[in-house]
């Protein structure tokens, strides 16, 4: 034992009890001093020799060794880093507070220049990926050769990279958690849909309800008739959300025989008279229907009596394209059709159901231009149109004063993936409505105005920014009005700044269809 | 002089301000903006109806403004620093207006008067009642040594196992009676050692390693009569017997150079000071020199230090062996750019820790500059690996801190300087490795440490 340990030992137990040690096999200058030490006064003698020690182990301190590293350094970049100081800070300032918008906006610039990230903001926007998924496409192809090797040193930044993301999908599916693995079978679908669709099949009975219900949504990837099978056997399933997302993906199957069967349940119900249809609720449950998820019991707070609740659950069956196809009318007549009838509530309630589940634009289109008091999930509905199809709508909610400003704002916010910008004319028509509604004032008492002011700042077409520049300021505003002006101002400029990039490079970023 | 946005935001006071700062930025918010070759001034559209008027004269940076804020330097200084940094083109060149001029010719003046003032012969002080003082001084800490000197005993006797967290009211009891007994420096130990118990595996060995070396202190007060002046001032200095400055600038050691700042830090004492450690190396000497400052509720400092730069300063080095503190005696403002080769001999960095604890064992902080060295993360920790040797120096330093500097070194060497306290290594700066003196580090510690 060292000399050290022997005093430490003493000093624990204390002197009261075990003397001091003596300084033995030690020879030279410093043996010596604790020599004379242990022979002098005796008050304090442990702690005297203590300090002497503990001053000669600092000096001669020799640090601890660690097993080599075998950390590969970073490659060098090829990509020049982002130089311009102003931009540095707009991209910073966005990272660490600005909207999701500008900072996808900031990083995708950023790199369509052909520029990477300067070290110094790596770990912020591995930071703001790590808590924004939907940012994570934008942070990958800004990091840079450096950026890479820095998330592979921590786990909350693994998911930048790339490359062990791929590596191994068997791990992912084995331990990965469920988000995990819903990707890696996502992925696998577009591939090899029978190859996922057997790995799920071999699972699918031992696990939790709501891993069974995630697990099985995946198969909408790439979905093909051979899916059947497995799907149709999930609608007996125990839990009622693995019957739904049964349901909701033999809906996209049209020639499924559970397609089939809803169909064959209401062909009876419809009858033609004349050149008029009409449509009857069922009499009774019908004991066939447990086989295809259909609950005859009525929620007890449904606004549906239980007739009208038999009916939409096999309106929402049902797909779409039947009832086109067995009325020859169009999706616009059989809405106006229904709305006249004795069950449009069950009858549209189904439909919207069934439209979200197996998405139809011409349904959407229809469902869209009828007059407001018919329609529910109107930002539902709007995302499930492509971009170029909604903003008929929009400019239509928008109306000739611009007064549906604020709802198109929310309803465009809502649909526009990041990166993701409405049409040049939508923005420019929008931004002249809300500066003028700051040029009147409404700012003030409009807390809304604020928060939509802020969102369309973020999302507008860059075209339309010129629109939301310079906004006028007065003297008495509030501190709210003062917060969301100078935050539209913040990301306006931020924002114009970005475009200097994207002036320089090919391509500009311009938002995608 | 321009100062990047790194070296601006870390003369913010708080985060508060450099937030405020960033809010500012604005052109639209700043109808005028001009520089001329000492000063930076601007006018800032605030809430009222006259904007407000900032200025920073570049010798130093001071700031001022016209805004009634008490932070120092308040957001309108900082954004005027922040606009300059990232957007020079924004401002344009011009005579100062009289209200920057005026500014300035009291700078000057302040500065000469004060220069006057320190050339006069200093007021003859009455060397027989400073003895008289010292004495009784001496003669109360003295009392204080010998009751700690029973109390030290006492612990050891019983033995350190038996401590736990009740003790914790005893010790600062302790710490009190010896900030009582005029030894703030011994109280300021004894809470640090308090600090220990019972906290980490292996604590013993490091409360038995305070203790010890408090030992020594608390020995050395009774043999003062003996100590030769140097070390009879170390011993001061760990009493925390407070130096008059004004005896130090007109006798202290005086050391003419062009410093290189080697590093900076700020340290929350109290929720309302904090302390400043600014590190300087002598381009000449090769000394290394500490400037060691106090601000009072979120003031600011007086001088700010841009880390990696480099200016001319007569350092006044306290008294003792080995000494880094100093005060700086003069900052000449017109000093030609430094003539002679930087002295930049890579020097032992273990020896001279080494030759600085043999001359002073008392010091609890001594700077390093490790001129290769890779900052890695093992297990849970930070260290900063030494030169391809298989040695590695344990770091202290926030996560935030840590992946910054990881993100600047990506696992190649750099250089690296901060401050070792015996056990643990706190990063400070760093720079590319081969850097030369005086160019601007990749990397330094920001924000107040708590």
């Amino acid at each position: 034992m060292s000399h050290w340990n022997q005093l430490l030992q003493a000093a624990l137990v204390g002197t009261s009890r075990q003397p001091v040690p003596p300084v033995e096999g030690m020879a030279g200058e410093f043996a010596g001093l604790l020599q004379a030490l242990q022979g002098g006064e005796a008050q304090g003698r442990l702690l005297r020799m203590a300090g002497a020690v503990a001053v000669g182990r600092r000096a001669g301190f020799v640090a601890p060794k660690l097993s080599p590293s075998h950390a590969p350094v970073a490659a060098e970049d090829e990509r020049p880093e982002l130089k311009d100081a102003a931009l540095q800070a707009a991209i910073a300032d966005a990272l660490s507070s600005g909207p999701l918008r500008l900072q996808h906006e900031g990083l995708a610039a950023l790199a369509a220049a052909g520029l990477r990230l300067p070290h110094s903001l790596l770990p912020l926007a591995l930071d703001a990926g790590r808590r924004a998924i939907d940012l994570r496409p934008a942070v990958a192809p800004a990091l840079g050769e450096r950026g890479l090797w820095l998330a592979a040193r921590n786990d909350d930044w693994r998911y930048a990279v790339g490359a062990s993301e791929q590596a191994d999908a068997q791990t992912r599916w084995d331990e990965g958690s469920l988000d995990q693995r819903v990707a890696v079978l996502r992925e696998q679908r577009q591939a090899d849909p029978a190859g996922a669709r057997e790995r799920l099949a071999a699972e699918l009975q031992q696990l939790p309800a709501k891993d069974r219900a995630a697990l099985l949504g995946a198969l909408a990837e790439n979905l093909g008739p051979d899916d059947e099978a497995l799907i149709d056997a999930q609608l007996r399933d125990r839990a009622r959300d693995v019957r739904q997302a049964a349901v909701e993906l033999l809906q996209r199957l049209p020639q499924s025989a559970h397609a089939q069967r809803i169909a064959a349940f209401l062909d009876p119900l419809l009858k033609q008279d004349g050149a008029t249809w009409r449509i009857d609720a069922p009499e009774a449950a019908d004991a066939r229907w447990k086989d295809d998820a259909i609950d005859p019991a009525r929620p007890t707070h449904d606004s549906l009596g239980e007739r009208a609740w038999w009916l939409y659950q096999l309106v929402r069956q049902a797909p779409l394209s039947w009832w086109t196809a067995r009325t020859g009318m169009t999706p616009a007549a059989l809405l106006d059709w229904a709305a006249a009838g004795d069950w449009k509530d069950a009858l549209l309630r189904g439909w919207n159901d069934a439209v979200i589940a197996a998405p139809d634009h011409d349904w959407c289109d229809a469902m869209l231009d009828r007059p407001r008091a018919q329609r529910a999930w109107i930002g539902q509905l709007l995302a499930l149109l492509p971009r170029a199809r909604r903003e008929r709508h929009w400019l239509a909610e928008l109306g000739a004063e611009g007064n549906g400003a604020q709802e198109v704002v929310g309803f465009a916010d809502q649909a526009c993936a990041p990166g993701e910008t409405p049409s040049a004319e939508l923005s420019a028509r929008l931004a002249a409505a809300l500066r003028l509604r700051v040029e009147r004032g409404s700012l003030a008492n409009d807390y809304m105005l604020r928060q939509v002011l802020t969102s369309a700042a973020a999302l507008l077409h860059p075209s339309a920014l010129p629109a939301l520049a310079d906004l006028p300021r007065t003297a008495d505003e509030t501190p709210g009005t003062a917060n969301a002006l100078a935050e539209t101002a913040r990301i306006v400029r931020a924002r114009r700044l970005f475009l200097t990039l994207s002036s320089t490079s090919s391509s500009p970023s311009q938002g995608r269809p | 002089m321009s100062l990047s946005t790194e070296a601006v935001l870390a003369l913010a006071p708080d985060d508060a301000s450099a937030k405020a700062a960033k809010g500012l930025l604005a052109p639209a918010k700043w109808p005028t903006l001009a520089f001329s070759d000492t000063a930076v001034w601007g006018e800032c559209q605030g809430s009222g109806s006259k904007p407000y008027q900032t200025q920073v004269d570049l010798t130093g940076p001071v700031f001022r403004c016209s805004c009634p804020s008490r932070k120092f330097p308040c957001k309108h200084g900082l954004a005027l620093m922040l606009l300059r940094a990232q957007n020079e083109a924004g401002f344009t060149q011009s005579d100062p207006p009289p209200w920057v001029a005026e500014w300035l010719a009291s700078r000057r003046e302040k500065a000469e008067k004060k220069e006057a003032r320190a050339a006069e012969p200093p007021a003859a002080a009455d060397p027989a009642a400073a003895a008289r003082r010292d004495a009784q001084r001496w003669k109360r800490v003295e009392a204080g040594a010998q009751e700690l000197a029973l109390w030290l005993d006492d612990q050891t006797q019983r033995g350190l196992a038996s401590l736990g967290s009740e003790q914790q009211q005893a010790w600062s009891a302790m710490a009190a009676r010896m900030v009582d007994a005029q030894a703030p420096g011994l109280g300021q130990r004894i809470t640090q050692a308090a600090e220990l118990i019972g906290v980490g595996e292996g604590w013993p060995a490091r409360l038995l390693d305070r203790l010890g070396r408090l030992q020594l202190i608390v020995d050395a007060v009774p043999r003062r009569e003996s100590l030769s002046p140097a070390t009879l001032a170390d011993l001061r200095t760990a009493l925390g017997w407070p130096q008059d400055r004004e005896a130090l600038l007109a006798e202290g050691e005086r050391v003419s150079d062009h410093w290189l700042v080697l590093g900076q830090c700020i340290d929350e004492r109290d929720t309302k000071l904090v302390e400043r450690h600014v590190w300087l190396q002598g381009r000449a000497s090769g000394r290394r020199a500490l400037l060691l400052d106090y601000a009072h509720g979120g003031r600011g400092f007086e001088t700010g230090w841009v880390s990696g730069s480099e200016r001319a300063a007569v350092l006044c080095l306290y008294p003792g062996h080995a000494s880094q503190r100093a005060l700086v005696a003069e900052l000449p403002s017109d000093a030609p750019a430094a003539a002679v080769p930087a002295n930049d001999v890579p020097d032992d960095e273990w020896q001279r820790m080494a030759r600085q604890i043999a001359a002073n064992p008392w010091q609890p902080l001594l700077p390093m500059v490790w001129a290769d060295a890779v900052p890695s993360r093992d297990g849970d920790r930070w260290w900063l690996r030494l030169g391809g040797a298989p040695q590695a120096l344990p770091m202290q330093i926030a996560a935030q801190e840590a992946w910054q500097l990881l993100a600047h070194s990506g696992g190649a060497p750099l250089r690296v300087f901060g401050e070792w306290d015996g056990e643990q290594f706190a990063p400070l700066t760093a720079w590319p490795m081969g850097a030369v003196a005086g160019s601007a580090p990749v990397w330094t510690l920001t924000g107040v440490r708590t």
